[in-house]
């Protein structure tokens, strides 16, 4: 096609975009990407020259988000990560001490032949960001009506699964490639729903809407 | 983040943020939306910003979550605003405001004055072909020469030139 004729039709479909279908419009949306950075340009040059008023930005930001709201608010993921870490760590040296004592022989073993854990404690395990069957769920007990969930490096697909099972609620992938997305994600079952939904959605590439009961990812 | 943090990088960097919204979604008050919501990201979680990297996060940030908003635009919808592919939009948002700057500068050497005031009238203020010719007075024909030239005039551009 000359150079007119693709300018002519660019000109054009931005004025009836109706008489395209989706598959031309999108040839022509590659063919017009110099204007369209053209356009990128003058509007930052218009932007530029506005005046901005920063100070009633934040007022409108304050009055949405007021101090008392972000006040008590839970112990942080960072905190509790922290805690979670020190507490492992305690556990692990007080084992260690207790099987060199074992070994020296200044304690006899109370067991015997089979070790019978008093308390559910699994180890935290990191897992290969490639290795495809590395994904390792864990759970860490931090108060007794409701746990933190460890998801490290599990797909998406299988977060979601759990979560709404556990909120009972049903989920949609809309979008194929996010189910293979693999996180880290401490899932905080004290938190509700919304707020778990919230911080998913703080990821870049997963999206969550609720509609009641249903959860549409993309 | 502690909400005291979250008022000086908001004053430092709103202004540059917003900028940058503007160019991927031209409408201000989604533009404003944008910004307004990786603030309240900041506030609600724990993430800790250091000075140096700051701005960059921010404007990643930015970037980001245009570009995520553009993806559920239709065709239509991208071809009739010209709303710019993912790819136009560099990563680097430094590098990015650079070649916008580049570009700004070449409209305004290599363009005369009336096809950068048709190119606004049309593609920036979205007026019609005939708004356009009553405004400036020539005709609906001229109006389509004008736009058609420049943009063979950039198309030229962009073939010899690092643009």
């Amino acid at each position: 096609m000359m150079q007119e004729d693709i300018t002519n039709r660019i000109l054009d479909a931005q004025e009836h975009p109706e008489h395209y279908t989706d598959e031309q419009l999108e040839e022509i949306l590659a063919e017009a990407d110099n204007l369209a950075l053209l356009k990128r340009a003058m509007e930052m040059e218009d932007t530029n020259c506005e005046n901005i008023d920063v100070e009633a930005e934040w007022a409108a930001f304050e009055a949405k988000h007021p101090e008392e709201k972000t006040i008590g608010k839970p112990i942080s993921n960072h905190i509790r990560m922290k805690v979670a870490a020190s507490t492992i760590g305690i556990i692990f040296i007080a084992g260690a001490a207790f099987a060199a004592a074992v070994g020296l022989g200044i304690i006899s073993n109370p067991f015997s032949t089979k070790i019978e854990p008093k308390q559910e404690m699994i180890a935290l395990v990191k897992t290969d960001t490639i290795a495809e069957k590395n994904d390792t769920i864990v759970s860490m007990p931090v108060k007794q009506e409701a746990k933190t969930q460890i998801f490290d490096n599990v797909k998406l697909e299988k977060i979601i699964a759990e979560i709404s099972r556990y909120y009972h609620v049903e989920a949609t992938f809309a979008n194929e490639e996010a189910k293979h997305i693999r996180l880290y994600f401490e899932w905080d079952q004290a938190k509700s729903l919304d707020e778990n939904i919230d911080i998913l959605n703080s990821f870049q590439k997963i999206t969550i809407t609720r509609d009641n009961n249903k959860l549409t990812i993309d | 983040m502690e909400r005291k943090q979250i008022s000086m990088l908001f004053r430092q960097h709103y202004r540059h943020m917003y900028s940058l919204a503007r160019t991927i979604l031209y409408d201000e008050q989604e533009s404003k939306d944008v910004v307004s919501d990786i603030f309240e990201r900041l506030l609600y979680s724990d993430i800790v910003l250091r000075e140096d990297t700051a701005e960059h996060y921010l404007l990643t940030s930015v970037r980001n979550s245009c570009l995520k908003r553009l993806q559920q635009k239709s065709n239509r919808e991208r071809i009739e605003k010209l709303y710019a592919q993912e790819r136009n939009v560099m990563e680097e948002p430094e590098k990015d405001e650079e070649r916008l700057k580049a570009l700004a500068n070449f409209a305004h050497t290599h363009l005369t004055l009336q096809q950068q005031t048709v190119f606004r009238l049309r593609f920036i203020d979205g007026k019609s072909y005939d708004e356009i010719g009553t405004e400036m007075g020539i005709s609906r024909v001229a109006v389509w020469k004008h736009l058609s030239r420049l943009t063979q005039t950039i198309k030229e551009q962009f073939k010899t030139s690092e643009l």
